[in-house]
């Protein structure tokens, strides 16, 4: 071999060497790069773009106007007394709605966590076709049941009671919508705690006996503190999904009658997509989730409060 | 024998070149493919049976987007104000011409060089649908407006009018005026039957098209929702809370759950003998068969929109409540293949096809579909008759910009008087308050500009 090319081969020998020290450090940032981008363009950008819109006065159809604004749009959004009202029956929704789903379906898991209980397993499959249904395609089915003419009145007509203004009276549209929603989502909440109770240590219920604790000692005093947690999870997801509610609405009342069921998210989704007011309708939809965000934050720091010994 | 034989070919080749010659003079567009953006179901399918009529007389492919009527306003607006171009044509409804005006190209130029029959229309679909700002947007598809129908056999009867006599002191007769339809309204309600005098289709985002209907008549004649001189709300004054007064003591006597009365309640509650008199789309009448076949020995019978005694005159109008216009998009790469398309689907011949089908929900807007034998044979004569009077009465719809905002508030608004949550003054003070926002926040002057050229005001 030539001195010169052993020369010149020895010269590369560091220049590799500082690649692969830069590959070291650099390559992990290459290799998630994509997803980053991909996250930056699909999740961050709208969400600033988002953010920029609603710093503006923009009607969609005549761009040439839009003028920037600052924060009026969440001012007005706050002072808005429809969008306040929305915002107070969207609670209302929210703490009946998980409250009968809590009651219900605490007791279906308690039915279905009784070995006793014959065809359990199958009880447990059909419980979660209601979740497996689209919401859409729920609604419709529900919006069919609730008319005037629909088949619960007919059904409610055989025994002489009804016909009942379900999705049509202004005092039980909202009760309606809860119903839907309550059976959709209970069979999640039954799943979910059956999985808790299931997890619950069987020696602290047969101590228990052997002190000679009652039913209702067993669930106040080991079931239920045990579940907490679960119970928590399950507030964080329902009370997340009931605030974003939106196909029932659309489908079954539109938000009326009157307003009667115009929830936060509807009334903005008018705002953005029906009166094209896309800054203010950006502005309520930032206020919605800076508060979905304060709710899950609350109950998530007491999840891990719960954890620490 | 030869000279037969010469007289065959002849007449076979003039036949022949007598065939070709109008598909010859027939523009022809090969390779272009127009996408179309239709009312899903009953109108999309109508396009698609005839889109291979098209691809032979124009060589034009034509997509046909079906979107839900729910849904339009916002699709097409969206894609119209994006600049996509992703639509050729567009079916849309008169109110949201303020919106979509920039948007679309005048017709009137291509109406010069392709004609359509326009004086064939009739004029109030001509004046208050097609025309905006003393330019033509698109040609009517749908010649829908309300009009009254009611039991014949139920008013004819001598039993009911002897009764009615004696309790309203005048003669059962179709109602020509609000206050006599609430008595008949009154007079046949029976809920333990399950029959009602009356009935409104009152779902959430159509209430205020009944609601209008009073303001029209109450308000006029020359009603206005804007002052035309200030763009200031006329929607609260002292007629207009009258109106919504009688309406919502109206409301009360008709069936349950009639707030959320959509299309189909309203048309099978008529048609299946649940209600006396009802107001509604064109459709009841072309399907008399229909209600006599649910309802033995019922007829139907048909009358103007009521409205209120002023003088010696009944001060009535009536509204489209709708409608459906065929227009053609700035963006669209084809205006002219696009223009020809929507020519061919509205001539007087393809648009009588359309019309006389059941199944298409297009009803009668040209002359000649009332002048028609086909449509005679389809529809009974005081049907025909009352129907051009409506269209002769009609009032245009809001076509300013931001329009369903402006209806949609309203309509929410009137719902809240209806259902006592709100007097009728103060829902209208508020609906009025919320015009005045929004008209300030689209630019008054802009929004006087676009008033005043819906409503044809120089």
């Amino acid at each position: 071999m030539p001195a010169q090319v052993a020369t010149q081969r020895v010269a590369w020998v560091p220049w590799l060497i500082r690649v692969a020290r830069w590959s070291d450090r650099y390559f992990p940032l290459l290799a998630v790069a994509p997803a980053i981008v991909i996250l930056f363009l699909t999740t961050i950008f709208p969400l600033l773009f988002a953010l920029s819109n609603s710093l503006y006065d923009y009607y969609l159809p005549q761009p040439a106007l839009r003028s920037f604004v600052g924060v009026s749009n969440y001012v007005a959004a706050l002072r808005d007394p429809v969008f306040l009202a929305s915002l107070r029956r969207t609670g209302i929704l929210i703490v009946a709605g998980i409250t009968v789903q809590l009651l219900a379906g605490f007791a279906i898991a308690l039915l279905l966590g009784d070995e006793e209980v014959r065809g359990r397993k199958l009880l447990t499959t059909l419980l979660a076709i209601p979740m497996m249904i689209p919401e859409v395609a729920a609604a419709y089915m529900w919006w069919l049941l609730y008319r005037v003419l629909g088949f619960l009145n007919y059904a409610l007509g055989w025994v002489g009671l009804g016909p009942y203004l379900w999705i049509s009276g202004p005092s039980t549209a909202l009760t309606s919508i809860m119903i839907t929603d309550s059976w959709q989502w209970t069979p999640f909440v039954a799943l979910v705690l059956l999985a808790g109770m299931a997890a619950i240590p069987p020696e602290l219920h047969e101590a228990a006996a052997i002190d000679g604790a009652s039913w209702f000692q067993h669930l106040t005093l080991i079931t239920l503190p045990l579940l907490r947690r679960v119970l928590v999870v399950i507030l964080l997801i329902r009370s997340m999904d009931i605030f974003k509610m939106f196909g029932l609405v659309l489908v079954m009342t539109q938000g009326g009658p009157g307003d009667a069921t115009l929830t936060a998210t509807y009334y903005t989704y008018l705002n953005g997509f029906a009166y094209f007011k896309v800054g203010y309708g950006a502005a309520q939809s930032f206020i919605l989730l800076v508060i979905i965000v304060l709710l899950s934050t609350v109950l998530v720091s007491y999840v891990y409060e719960e954890r620490r010994p | 024998m030869r000279r037969p034989i010469h007289v065959l070919l002849l007449a076979t080749v003039a036949v022949l070149v007598l065939t070709l010659l109008p598909s010859y003079a027939q523009p022809r567009y090969p390779g272009t493919t127009l996408t179309l953006s239709i009312h899903a179901g009953h109108f999309a399918i109508p396009w698609q049976q005839r889109a291979p009529i098209i691809k032979q007389r124009f060589g034009i492919d034509i997509k046909v987007v079906g979107i839900d009527v729910s849904d339009m306003y916002k699709k097409q607006l969206l894609e119209l104000t994006s600049g996509t171009g992703a639509f050729d044509i567009l079916q849309y409804n008169p109110a949201w011409l303020g919106d979509y005006a920039p948007f679309l190209q005048p017709l009137d130029e291509l109406m010069q060089k392709f004609p359509v029959d326009w004086d064939d229309i009739v004029s109030g679909f001509r004046t208050w649908h097609s025309t905006f700002g003393g330019k033509i947007y698109g040609l009517v598809m749908d010649g829908d407006v309300l009009l009254m129908y009611y039991r014949k056999d139920l008013f004819d009867d001598a039993k009911n009018k002897a009764a009615f006599r004696q309790q309203f002191g005048y003669n059962l007769a179709p109602p020509q005026t609000w206050q006599q339809l609430a008595d008949v309204a009154k007079f046949f309600r029976n809920p333990q039957k399950n029959f009602y005098g009356y009935a409104d289709q009152l779902k959430r985002g159509r209430a205020f098209y009944w609601y209008l209907l009073r303001y029209f008549s109450y308000c006029g004649p020359n009603a206005q929702l804007f002052d035309p001189q200030t763009m200031k709300p006329r929607i609260n004054d002292a007629c207009a809370v009258q109106a919504l007064s009688e309406m919502k003591d109206l409301v009360a006597l008709q069936p349950p759950g009639v707030l959320n009365w959509e299309w189909d309640e309203l048309f099978n509650a008529f048609m299946k003998g649940r209600v006396a008199v009802s107001i509604h789309w064109p459709d009841e009448g072309k399907r008399v068969a229909e209600l006599e076949k649910a309802v033995p020995g019922a007829k139907m019978g048909f009358a103007p929109i009521p409205g209120v005694k002023k003088g010696n005159t009944v001060v009535w109008r009536s509204t489209a409540a709708g409608g459906w216009l065929l227009g053609v998009t700035k963006a669209s790469r084809n205006v002219e293949a696009a223009w020809q398309v929507v020519r061919f689907y509205e001539s007087k011949e393809e648009s009588l096809k359309l019309v006389i089908d059941p199944n298409t929900g297009q009803d009668f807007f040209r002359t000649s579909h009332f002048a028609s034998p086909q449509v005679a044979r389809l529809a009974p004569k005081e049907y025909l008759t009352v129907y051009k009077q409506a269209i002769e009465a009609l009032y245009p719809e809001l076509r300013i910009p931001s329009s369903f905002e402006y209806t949609d508030v309203l309509d929410r608004q009137i719902q809240l008087a209806f259902t006592s949550q709100l007097t009728p003054k103060a829902a209208l003070d508020a609906a009025a308050a919320e015009w005045e926002k929004l008209t300030n926040a689209r630019g008054r002057d802009k929004q006087l500009a676009a008033y005043k050229a819906a409503m044809g005001i120089r």
